[in-house]
């Protein structure tokens, strides 16, 4: 019988929406965003911080999400101005490069002891057989699903998403066609940087650790977008789901719970081993 | 470039000596410790700077070598030296267990499952402890190396050696492999070599450099924890990699010794020493912005440009055998043996495939990309000995066939026959190496090598008359670097890559293509003697019509997927369809002149 704690749902909520995040960017900015999960606990730490201070939470959220998406905004802008043409490889290296320095800030900021992150709704939870679900992650698991939705109809449907993925397919191209870049670019990247904070934030009084492990989240978060292909939402959406699910098993038996951090990667194996059957080339002729 | 090796070598020896000499305890300890972080930089400059591959795990493979460093001294007597190659190896073969699920396809793969790989390895291995740290059995280095300024010495030989390694490689056939590979994967598969194993051998040999790292390491503080090889780790240490430019020593050099020496000096000026990553990271941004390379790279540069405003060309070495031979009699490729080379007047050499009807043969080619048709039931023949061309507008599919014959098209129906043999199930590199060659609309050959090194690649391994061919083409000397080379030159240069190693039959794409004046008609001249001068028959992507009916024997027109003529180009390109075809349907009347 499958045994889900708080801590588990809370979980697979803030690896789903983190996967989603990943997966929305790299399609419509080309660049596998290695910061999401530090760059969402700065806005998880900012609004405990100003909660701790004595703001109201709404108003410690929002101060939270405000700057995650404008931390986002500004490492789009970053390479929107400087690696738009630069080949993925590099572009990926500038990506950590960038992870390196969000990491560095946030423990001169906020230093890697844990601290205690405001419960949004305390006390809210149902229980169904093993399975406890609260409020905040429900929240969170909506929020993700409704931005799955929201996503595919914008990539699919909209003049937006034919504008951002003609930018990172064809950035120059699409500069010639008076796509404005750099406000698309802010828009992407702070919408992404939003709503991966908007779930941390909820779920993170439900995770344990410091900041470093809420940036940390990466890991579960890229088997998620992995899982997606780095291309499919819903796959993606399910892929943090199936991570944390999988995580949680690891509590069925004490000899099990030390390998709960190899998940990730037993994951990503699996999931790597079953996508290369056949060798893909690059498009370049 | 000789000369300053020589003297880079010797002020390294130069500096390490003295710093063994006059260098105190604490100073010791942190130049070792800078030392090692070169080594790990090291590695990283082989698997990014070479082969253009993201590792995100380097400090992992350092943790491994240190873990089985600590295992061997806990458990056996082994000297410490021995274990050192030990470590070396148990992270090489971590190294390949790890790169064949990721290096296989391309793209982002590695630096995701790198990443998982390292945290999964760091919280379920690294977190349990190494191995005699309960016990308290520190490691000790030997005892010729005992002290302070001894181990210094042992790491400084150490990582010169290793240096010195890597830069052997990355001038023999394996390091240039690394280079075409992070070029382009296409191009490494069409010289008939296996894009999995050149990445992958990249990835071994930087993970056995970071397990020699770690071996040190852990010898250097007696015991580690975990904590010195968490993901984190890794990508801090890529970044100070990726700041100064790890592909070359000097720049791995100076990323090691800031690694060590920033948190340092931050802490002397009253700083908090985590500031360090952060200089690291704007730093890491701002080179990677500037291009390839990391400061290393800009300073060898500036160096170039302060010595010889000019580039004299280096006299042309003598390279092996003194004829362009062609082929032995049998019509068997002449690979790997010089019998059959003789020389011949070049009117009169007999082609390979001498007798054969047609040595390329495509039967009913068909290819669909979604609802488009690209290619519809092509089929031709290319006779042995001759230059067919395949002219055809934009998007009539010839670029697409190229694709087919080279196997970089997974499915399409019809097949391929070359000499008798159906190849058409099999990849790039089996066609490749069964002597169908080819070359690209856009040059990929890597710019890192030499005009010579590149062609002692595209030959394989007999090593043909590689002067002989230059001539031919009138590219320049073997030794040139192939970035001083302006783009049509290198068009040119892969040209003759192709065609060097005597193959069946060369596919060319638009190889004139940006050619103008003297420089064309000399190429022109060149290709039209490929047959008789390798033995090689020539399949002609070309829009330029003059270069067609100069060099061709006979014409194919292809349009939307389909044949519409075939024949001699006199009569091919007067066709009525043909000039259709070029210059749209109600101009039927008009010839091209």
């Amino acid at each position: 019988m499958l045994t889900l704690t708080v801590a588990a749902t809370a979980a697979a909520g803030a690896y789903a929406m983190l996967g989603v995040s990943i997966v929305v960017l790299y399609r419509m900015a080309g660049v596998v965003n290695f910061s999401v999960a530090v760059v969402g606990a700065f806005g998880a730490y900012t609004t405990a911080v100003a909660f701790g201070r004595g703001w109201p939470f709404g108003a410690a959220m929002v101060a939270g999400i405000v700057l995650a998406a404008a931390l986002a905004t500004l490492t789009g802008l970053i390479f929107a101005r400087f690696f738009a043409t630069a080949d993925s490889a590099a572009r990926t290296a500038a990506m950590i490069a960038a992870t390196v320095g969000f990491f560095a800030v946030g423990f001169r900021i906020f230093g890697d002891a844990p601290r205690s992150v405001p419960v949004l709704f305390p006390g809210v939870s149902w229980s169904a057989g093993n399975v406890v679900v609260t409020l905040s992650s429900i929240i969170v698991i909506g929020a993700a699903i409704l931005t799955v939705l929201v996503m595919r109809w914008v990539l699919a449907r909209t003049r937006l998403g034919s504008q951002v993925r003609a930018m990172s397919e064809r950035p120059v191209t699409a500069e010639l066609l008076g796509v404005p870049i750099y406000a698309r670019t802010a828009t992407v990247w702070g919408f992404t940087g939003a709503v991966s904070a908007f779930g941390m934030i909820v779920v993170a009084s439900n995770l344990p650790g410091g900041f470093s492990s809420l940036g940390f989240l990466i890991f579960p978060a890229m088997a998620a977008a992995l899982i997606g292909a780095f291309r499919s939402l819903p796959l993606a959406f399910a892929g943090g789901l199936v991570v944390a699910v999988i995580e949680s098993l690891s509590s069925y038996r004490p000899s099990w719970a030390e390998y709960r951090g190899a998940v990730p990667f037993l994951i990503a194996l699996v999931v790597l081993l079953w996508t290369q059957r056949k060798q893909v080339w690059d498009a370049a002729r | 470039m000789r000369h300053a090796d020589v003297a880079g070598a010797a002020a390294y020896v130069a500096g390490i000596l003295l710093i063994a000499r006059f260098a105190d305890e604490f100073w010791l300890f942190l130049l070792t410790s800078a030392l090692i972080t070169a080594l790990v930089a090291v590695s990283v400059g082989v698997i990014y700077d070479n082969a253009g591959l993201l590792s995100l795990c380097q400090m992992t493979f350092a943790g491994i070598g240190a873990w089985t460093v600590g295992w061997l001294s806990h458990r056996t007597d082994l000297p410490f030296l021995a274990q050192l190659p030990l470590a070396a190896l148990v992270a090489l073969a971590v190294g390949v267990l790890v790169g064949i699920p990721a290096l296989r396809l391309r793209g982002l793969n590695l630096a995701v499952f790198t990443l998982v790989f390292s945290a999964a390895v760091s919280r379920v291995i690294f977190a349990d402890g190494f191995p005699g740290l309960l016990e308290g059995n520190r490691v000790r280095p030997p005892g010729f190396a005992d002290g302070d300024a001894g181990f210094f010495l042992l790491v400084a030989v150490a990582l010169g050696l290793v240096a010195a390694a890597v830069a052997a490689l990355r001038r023999a056939r394996l390091g240039r492999w690394w280079f075409s590979v992070r070029r382009s994967e296409r191009a490494v598969a069409a010289l008939g070599r296996s894009v999995v194993r050149t990445k992958l051998s990249a990835f071994a040999v930087s993970a056995a450099i970071a397990g020699v790292a770690g071996g040190l390491l852990v010898a250097l503080n007696g015991v580690v924890s975990g904590a010195s090889f968490e993901p984190l780790e890794s990508m801090t240490i890529l970044t100070a990699a990726l700041m100064f430019g790890a592909g070359h020593f000097e720049g791995a050099l100076l990323a090691g010794l800031f690694g060590r020496l920033i948190p340092n000096f931050l802490s002397d000026l009253g700083l908090p020493q985590d500031i360090a990553p952060m200089i690291f990271a704007a730093g890491g941004l701002v080179a990677l912005s500037q291009g390839e390379g990391g400061l290393s790279a800009a300073l060898r540069a500036g160096l170039r440009r302060l010595r010889s405003p000019a580039v004299a060309p280096e006299p042309v070495p003598a390279l092996v055998a003194p004829t362009v031979g062609t082929t032995d009699a049998t019509g068997q490729p002449d690979r790997g043996s010089s019998e059959g080379d003789h020389d011949v007047d070049p009117g009169t050499r007999p082609a390979k495939d001498r007798g054969r009807v047609s040595v390329l043969t495509l039967q009913r080619i068909s290819v669909d990309y979604g609802a488009v048709r690209a290619l519809d039931a092509v089929s031709l023949d290319v006779a042995p000995g001759t230059i067919l061309g395949l002219i055809g507008p934009n998007g009539a599919g010839k670029s697409t066939l190229v694709d087919a014959v080279a196997g970089f098209i997974s499915s399409h129906d019809g097949t391929v026959t070359l000499a008798g043999e159906d190849i058409g199930r099999l990849a790039p590199r089996q066609r490749a190496r069964r002597g169908v060659r080819r070359s690209f609309q856009q040059s990929h050959v890597p710019l890192d090598l030499s005009v010579g090194g590149y062609l002692d690649l595209a030959s394989g391994h007999s090593g043909p008359p590689l002067t002989d061919a230059l001539a031919h083409f009138g590219l320049p000397p073997a030794t040139t670097p192939v970035r001083s080379l302006d783009v049509g030159t290198r068009r040119i240069l892969e040209v003759c890559g192709t065609v060097v190693s005597r193959p069946r039959v060369v596919l060319l794409d638009e190889p004139a293509a940006g050619l103008a004046g003297h420089t064309r008609e000399r190429f022109v001249t060149a290709l039209a003697a490929i047959p008789s001068t390798f033995g090689s028959s020539v399949l002609l992507i070309e829009h330029d019509l003059d270069v067609v009916a100069a060099t061709c024997d006979r014409v194919i027109v292809l349009n939307f997927g389909r044949v519409i003529a075939d024949g001699p180009p006199g009569e091919v390109l007067t066709h009525p369809a043909v000039v259709a075809a070029y210059l749209g349907a109600s101009n039927g009347g008009a010839a091209p002149s």
